[in-house]
């Protein structure tokens, strides 16, 4: 069946009889190949292109945190207690046993002790003076033996 | 150039461009007024067209060769067109303010229809239409596509584009016999 005949509208025209800007079917070709072709090529998100950007930026958060931390902590803990206040943290008795244990310990070390605080050492270590007279007269004798 | 040796280029890297190219010009005209005749506006157009050829060039590589490729850009065009009414559609509110009315209005502004009083009234008696049977009679009527190949378009059986198009022609006498 003819189509205009179908219509019965003889004098209708194929042409819809839009207005378009001169030139116009010059220049999209152009503008559509810059948005395309020319344009430059995305950087395509790979998983491996992710991944690596994403330990990169965990890496970074992470080292901002230890420092967020080491600071705080600076501010809440003493680097350098006094070594009264460790010393006060200990119990006597333990000081007394690591010098009972303490192999090494020489009588020189026990007269040195007394110039810090002689009466409390003395104390600590059960020691009494005449021992250490005693002792100490002796070493020099064994000195005096040992030079002849 | 041949649809077959635009594809066949387009898969080398050295003549993609041309290739592409060449497949702007042949269409580009075929796609733009597709567009127009559903937007109206040369503006909308204009954007929808380069849009319909942004799509192109993205899938182009993916292009399966199952349908032919002017109705493949036909196809990419016609979702573009319908997308865009259907989000033009839902940032109206009130129905006075209808798309119908603001494609009309723009009809009758000097800088859109070349001044010819029989296709202002054809456009008119459109925009009354729904979308997909103005579609349908744009492609059977003003483009002269095969039933066959506008069925390959929408996805829509033959039979029922003959309906479509048969029921488009009786609103448009109607509203021209009424006007």
């Amino acid at each position: 069946m003819d189509r205009k005949k179908e219509l019965d509208m003889a004098d209708l025209p194929k042409d819809p009889g839009f207005k378009v800007p001169e030139h116009y079917f010059d220049t999209l070709p152009t503008r559509i190949m810059q948005r395309t072709a020319y344009a430059a090529p995305a950087r395509s998100a790979s998983p491996v292109a992710w991944f690596w950007q994403f330990r990169t930026a965990v890496a970074g958060a992470s080292l901002g945190l230890v420092f967020a931390v080491s600071f705080l902590a600076t501010q809440y803990f003493d680097a350098n207690p006094s070594t009264d206040a460790v010393m006060a943290q200990i119990s006597q008795q333990d000081i007394l046993q690591y010098l009972v244990n303490h192999e090494e310990l020489e009588t020189a070390d026990l007269a040195e002790v007394p110039a810090v605080k002689p009466n409390q050492s003395l104390e600590f270590l059960d020691v009494r003076r005449t021992d250490l007279n005693e002792t100490h007269t002796q070493e020099l004798l064994e000195e005096e033996y040992d030079y002849r | 150039m041949e649809d077959k040796e635009i594809l066949e280029k387009f898969q080398h890297p050295d003549s993609r461009n041309l290739a592409f190219n060449q497949l702007v010009r042949k269409y580009q005209q075929k796609v733009y007024w597709h567009v127009r005749k559903m937007v109206i506006d040369h503006d909308d157009a204009d954007d929808l067209t380069q849009e319909v050829f942004v799509k192109v060039w993205t899938n182009l590589e993916n292009f399966r060769k199952d349908s032919q490729l002017y109705t493949w850009i036909y196809r990419i065009a016609t979702n573009e067109c319908l997308n865009f009414l259907s989000a033009k559609k839902k940032r109206f509110f009130l129905p006075i303010h209808d798309v119908a009315a603001e494609l009309t209005q723009k009809l009758e502004s000097t800088d859109t229809l070349s001044g010819d009083e029989v296709q202002l009234k054809l456009q008119k008696a459109l925009l009354r239409l729904p979308d997909k049977q103005r579609l349908v009679f744009n492609m059977k009527y003003f483009d002269d596509l095969k039933y066959e190949e506008i069925s390959e378009i929408l996805g829509t059986s033959v039979g029922a584009l003959k309906a479509s198009y048969h029921i488009a022609v009786k609103k448009i006498e109607e509203y021209l016999k009424k006007d």
